[in-house]
């Protein structure tokens, strides 16, 4: 314990994929699924350190590295983390290494396909613990460019190089009111600029200013978390990138998580204020996102719709601005990383599988697949928010806090729910119930072993953390308390 | 016996709704380890072990509830005191807003948990013969074992977060026994209906939930019903009521359970005939305190309950399968537990629950040996009712309760979900840039551009780089009177189709909802 202590861990958490993908790029091919393993399995071990180590009473951040980068223009490389942001480091851990642990093939692009994987891996990691302005900026731009690459190379659609360019095109214009924001930031600063996040808390913009900040991160997050109505991308995405990206992209909610360490904390008074635009954007999501899940006939696309009205509802809750709203999103986003990441992975293997994820073209995959049906149903269940998975608790507290704040909002959260479960049983009634007739189905196997594990693994922690959800409301009790307070 | 050790006792036994989980869990476990049987030999092999663990838990359950009963019992005769309910620790809390893991047993859980268990274990002991050889044989007992914990958790729940659990957990167990045999295309459509038609009932539980939790400060049913402010009491049990009616498929919310006949004999005995039909009443039982202030509420329970009777006693007589006729007659009694409810009759209710559930189950599981001994055909419905033709054809319609729930909720949602993905592609996927089938891409621009690309992004880069080369070459005024022309009636277009849009009822849903979130 003490030796893990004086160890930088965040540091060797970011930096641990970035020297697995190069060393992959050097070695030959035929070991680049080892080293995905190996990095995978080593990274999930150090977030685990980080755990172990992180005292959850302390609600201001912890483990911090810290050191001057460019000395010339002032540039820090600033780690920590925070009872908020930690847990989302196992929950990447975990992700990327189902991911890795999934995606083997042996062509002889696999090495770049890792490595690109691995610097998106770092880039997330980065997000999640950058305690400077420029630091976060800079992965948060870092994880576009593997994006693009592995969809627009790797995806599984046709039209995946537009897809792709459209993503990269409305994620780098977002970063414009971004980086704005974060001038402004630096620049009111006392003594000059400053970067750093742990500053811009201390020292609170005034009025006009905050709310300039605020709608600036708004729009530039908002297509990220994907807001609506600048979510268009995400289904795109699902139906064109492969199954791996998407499980990251939609299991990982960046966008979320981004507004919740920074535009909301940043400008508080704004946010207060904004109350309001806030709630609505959520509410128009939720609705919107569960009616158009239920007109799809794409599994993908569904996900990608349901995965709209589930973010929208997270924000819903943040919008409330009380404590049982914050802790129920973060819970709620830990969950995704898990529910909507299993099922896209599992989506993905099912399209591995068949060919086609348009259910007209499937139909009775649980006679030729029962336990991918029976896990596909289990993550489906937890996305629903049903009792005895981590969906539930997660769901009731979010649902307490938009209820006390927006009475109004939370029926709608109830008819969004309603037509949001609606929309995955029935798309799964028509993939995996009836009889097994159609083409696609013949000669399909079961989830092989490592699919089996991953989903296994996944579907153990959902269901645990649903029956004990207080571990992780014990966990992020301190820094969520803090983060209320800080809005008074 | 001393205090210590009935604490003790009571303690360890305070777990008994997870352990059907648990032997669920092991059934899991134990189907994931094995490849799928080869022979039928093989098959029979497996069967006995997923029919033993469910057994063994269920009769272990049973065993532990009966203990309890005994102490129970034995406090009443030799005045020790019992504890009535037993705290294990907090299941979460946030803030303010604890929800604690507490379990009940009193003079309501202790008969009707008894009597859950004891059906459970003769349905499930049934079934090992019943269903021998049947496809899926493991995963009934496995879902059984889901339903009888959820069951368990209604019944001994504290509060009524734990009891909106085990109200999930058999509504999720009813799906997948309803859809059970899951290549009939009718099984699984009526599974979803009945799962999401629940759903919706599920919402009023929720909100009266949101409601106990945040007006009350506690969802502890002592507390829920010591709370004597008219508004939140009224809100909180219109909330409860929705709930319970649905599950209880109490009109005009009996949509599903008319469908719901799809599972084999034995799930229909446990989850319609006897068991989970009587949760909302159980429910508006347990809630005696909080209902008995709203009196306007109990009047209504009284017509909803009678009316529900009167209906399924009609809808019964014409019956033709003896599945569908004992449903309806349960759902004729149900009727009269509800009424008697409303009237304040609370204890006879419970024990005409008890009585049903018990006469219910044992006419459920005895229906296919009446099958295979008689052979007679269905008798037909009586005299009186046969000659009033406008009646009979209402009973043999089911009063219409189907095609209602079609029309007033799954058709407008259908709708609304085509018009939001019409919204998606026609508008925001060509804002956003989203990529088209080749074939729908417009022809590239005639002057050569320095830029193409897709989207509100692509076009405004393109329309910049070619202002400012329009800007550097020389200034220049395009048609402008075409332009303006060509954008008027463009609008004008668009503002014609959405007065079309607005005529539609179901934006009438749309304006309500919008309406509450901004008033609320």
């Amino acid at each position: 314990m003490d030796i893990l202590i004086t160890l930088p861990l965040l540091t060797m958490l970011v930096v641990l994929p970035i020297i697995g993908g190069l060393i992959t790029l050097l070695l030959p091919a035929r070991l680049t699924t080892l080293i995905a393993r190996v990095v995978g399995v080593l990274g999930l071990l150090i977030s685990f350190s980080v755990l172990a180590v992180f005292d959850p009473g302390l609600g201001s951040f912890q483990l911090i590295d810290e050191a001057l980068w460019m000395p010339g223009i002032q540039i820090y490389f600033r780690l920590g983390v925070d009872g908020i942001s930690v847990l989302f480091l196992p929950a990447t851990q975990i992700l990327f290494c189902a991911v890795y642990f999934l995606e083997r093939e042996d062509k002889p692009d696999a090495p770049l396909r890792s490595a690109l994987l691995m610097l998106f891996h770092a880039a997330t990691l980065g997000i999640f613990c950058a305690l400077d302005g420029v630091l976060f900026f800079m992965f948060w731009e870092l994880a576009l460019l593997p994006t693009y690459f592995l969809v627009s190379r790797w995806g599984l659609g046709a039209l995946r190089r537009e897809a792709a360019t459209q993503y990269i095109l409305t994620m780098l214009l977002a970063g414009i009111p971004i980086m704005a924001a974060f001038l402004l930031l630096a620049s009111q600063m006392p003594g000059g600029s400053s970067f750093d996040l742990r500053d811009w808390l201390a020292h609170p913009l005034s009025r006009p200013q905050q709310t300039v900040v605020f709608l600036l991160m708004l729009l530039g997050f908002g297509f990220k978390i994907p807001l609506f109505p600048l979510h268009n991308w995400l289904p795109v995405m699902a139906n064109e990138g492969t199954a791996g990206v998407l499980a990251i992209v939609a299991g990982l909610k960046i966008g979320v998580f981004a507004l919740l360490r920074l535009a909301i904390p940043l400008a508080p008074q704004a946010a207060l204020d904004l109350h309001w635009l806030l709630a609505g954007l959520g509410t128009a999501g939720l609705l919107f996102g569960a009616a158009a899940a239920l007109a799809q006939t794409n599994l993908r696309s569904m996900l990608a719709y349901s995965s709209l009205s589930h973010v929208s509802m997270v924000v819903l809750g943040i919008a409330s601005f009380n404590l049982a709203g914050i802790q129920g999103s973060v819970f709620q986003l830990l969950n995704f990383s898990l529910i909507s990441g299993g099922l896209f992975l599992m989506i993905g293997a099912l399209h591995r599988r068949t060919g086609t994820n348009e259910v007209g073209q499937l139909g009775g995959a649980a006679k030729r697949m029962p336990w991918m049906a029976s896990f596909v149903l289990l993550f489906g269940l937890a996305g629903m928010g049903i009792p005895g998975t981590s969906g539930f608790p997660a769901e009731l507290t979010i649902f307490l806090a938009v209820f006390t704040k927006h009475a109004g909002a939370a029926l709608a959260v109830l008819v969004g729910a309603a037509v949001a479960a609606a929309a995955f049983l029935s798309l799964y009634r028509q993939a995996f119930f009836g009889p097994a007739i159609a083409p696609a189905m013949n000669d399909v196997l079961d989830l092989d072993r490592p699919e089996r594990s991953v989903a296994l693994v996944f579907g153990v922690i959902i269901v645990f953390f649903g029956l004990f959800p207080q571990i992780i409301m014990d966990a992020i009790n301190a820094s969520t308390h803090l983060w209320v307070a800080r809005l008074r | 016996m001393s205090t210590e050790l009935l604490h003790a006792v009571l303690h360890t036994a305070s777990v008994l709704p997870l352990i059907p989980l648990v032997a669920a869990a092991g059934i899991a476990v134990q189907q994931l380890g094995s490849q799928p049987a080869t022979s039928l030999a093989e098959a029979d092999h497996r069967e006995p072990a997923a029919a033993r663990i469910a057994l063994g838990a269920t009769a272990l359950v049973l065993i532990l509830i009966l203990l309890i009963d005994a102490a129970a019992i034995g406090s009443l005769i030799f005045g020790y005191h019992l504890p009535s309910s037993i705290l294990l620790g907090t299941f979460f809390s946030s803030g303010d807003h604890v929800i604690p893991y507490v379990l009940t047993f009193d003079s309501l859980s202790l008969p009707v948990g008894t009597i859950v268990a004891f059906v459970a274990l003769i349905t499930l002991r049934f079934s090992r013969q019943y269903l021998h050889r049947e496809a899926g044989f493991q995963r009934f007992f496995m879902v059984v074992c889901i339903f009888l914990s959820g069951m368990l958790f209604v019944v001994f729940s504290g509060n009524a977060v734990l009891a909106f659990i085990g109200w999930e957990l058999a509504g999720v167990s009813s799906y997948l026994l309803i859809g059970f045999a899951y290549e009939r295309h009718t099984a699984t459509r009526n599974a979803q209906f009945a799962f999401v038609t629940n759903r919706i009932g599920d919402a009023g539980f929720m909100v009266a939930i949101a409601i106990s939790l945040i007006y009350i400060g506690g969802v502890g049913w002592h507390e829920i019903g010591q709370h004597h402010e008219a508004l939140i009491s009224r809100l909180a049990a219109l909330g409860f009521v929705t709930a319970a009616l649905v599950k209880s498929a109490q009109w005009p919310f009996g949509a599903w359970i008319g469908r719901a006949l799809e599972g084999p004999t034995p799930s229909s005995a446990i989850f319609y005939g006897a068991v989970m039909v009587h949760a909302g009443i159980f429910l508006l039982i347990r809630l005696e305190p909080l209902l008995l202030q709203v009196p306007d509420l109990m009047i209504l329970l009284i017509f909803i309950g009678l009316v529900t009777a009167v209906l399924s006693w009609l809808t019964a007589l014409t019956q033709t399968d003896i599945k569908s006729a004992l449903l309806f007659a349960t759902l004729s009694q149900t009727g009269l537990m509800l009424a008697a409810c409303g009237f304040g009759f609370f204890r006879l209710a419970l024990a005409h629950l008890c009585a049903h559930m018990l006469w219910r189950a044992y006419q459920f599981l005895r229906a296919p040996a009446i099958l295979a001994l008689s052979g007679r055909p269905a008798p037909p419905p009586a005299a009186w009712l046969s000659s009033r033709a406008w009646l009979h054809t209402a009973a043999l319609q089911r009063f219409w309760i189907d095609s209602l729930s079609q029309i007033a909720v799954m058709r407008p949602f259908s709708q609304l979900a085509r018009d939001a993905r019409s919204l998606e592609e026609r508008f925001i996927a060509s804002i956003s840039g989203a990529p088209q089938a080749p074939a729908l891409i417009p022809s590239p621009a005639p002057l050569d551009p320095l830029i193409q690309s897709p989207g509100t992004v692509g076009r405004l880069l393109y329309a910049l780089s070619n202002h400012l080369l329009a800007l550097e070459s020389r200034l220049a005024l395009q048609g402008g009177d075409t332009q303006a022309r060509r954008i008027f009636l463009l609008a004008g277009d668009y503002f014609r189709q959405a007065e079309n849009l607005i005529e539609h009822p179901r934006y009438l849903i749309i304006l309500v909802m919008l309406t509450f979130v901004v008033i609320l």
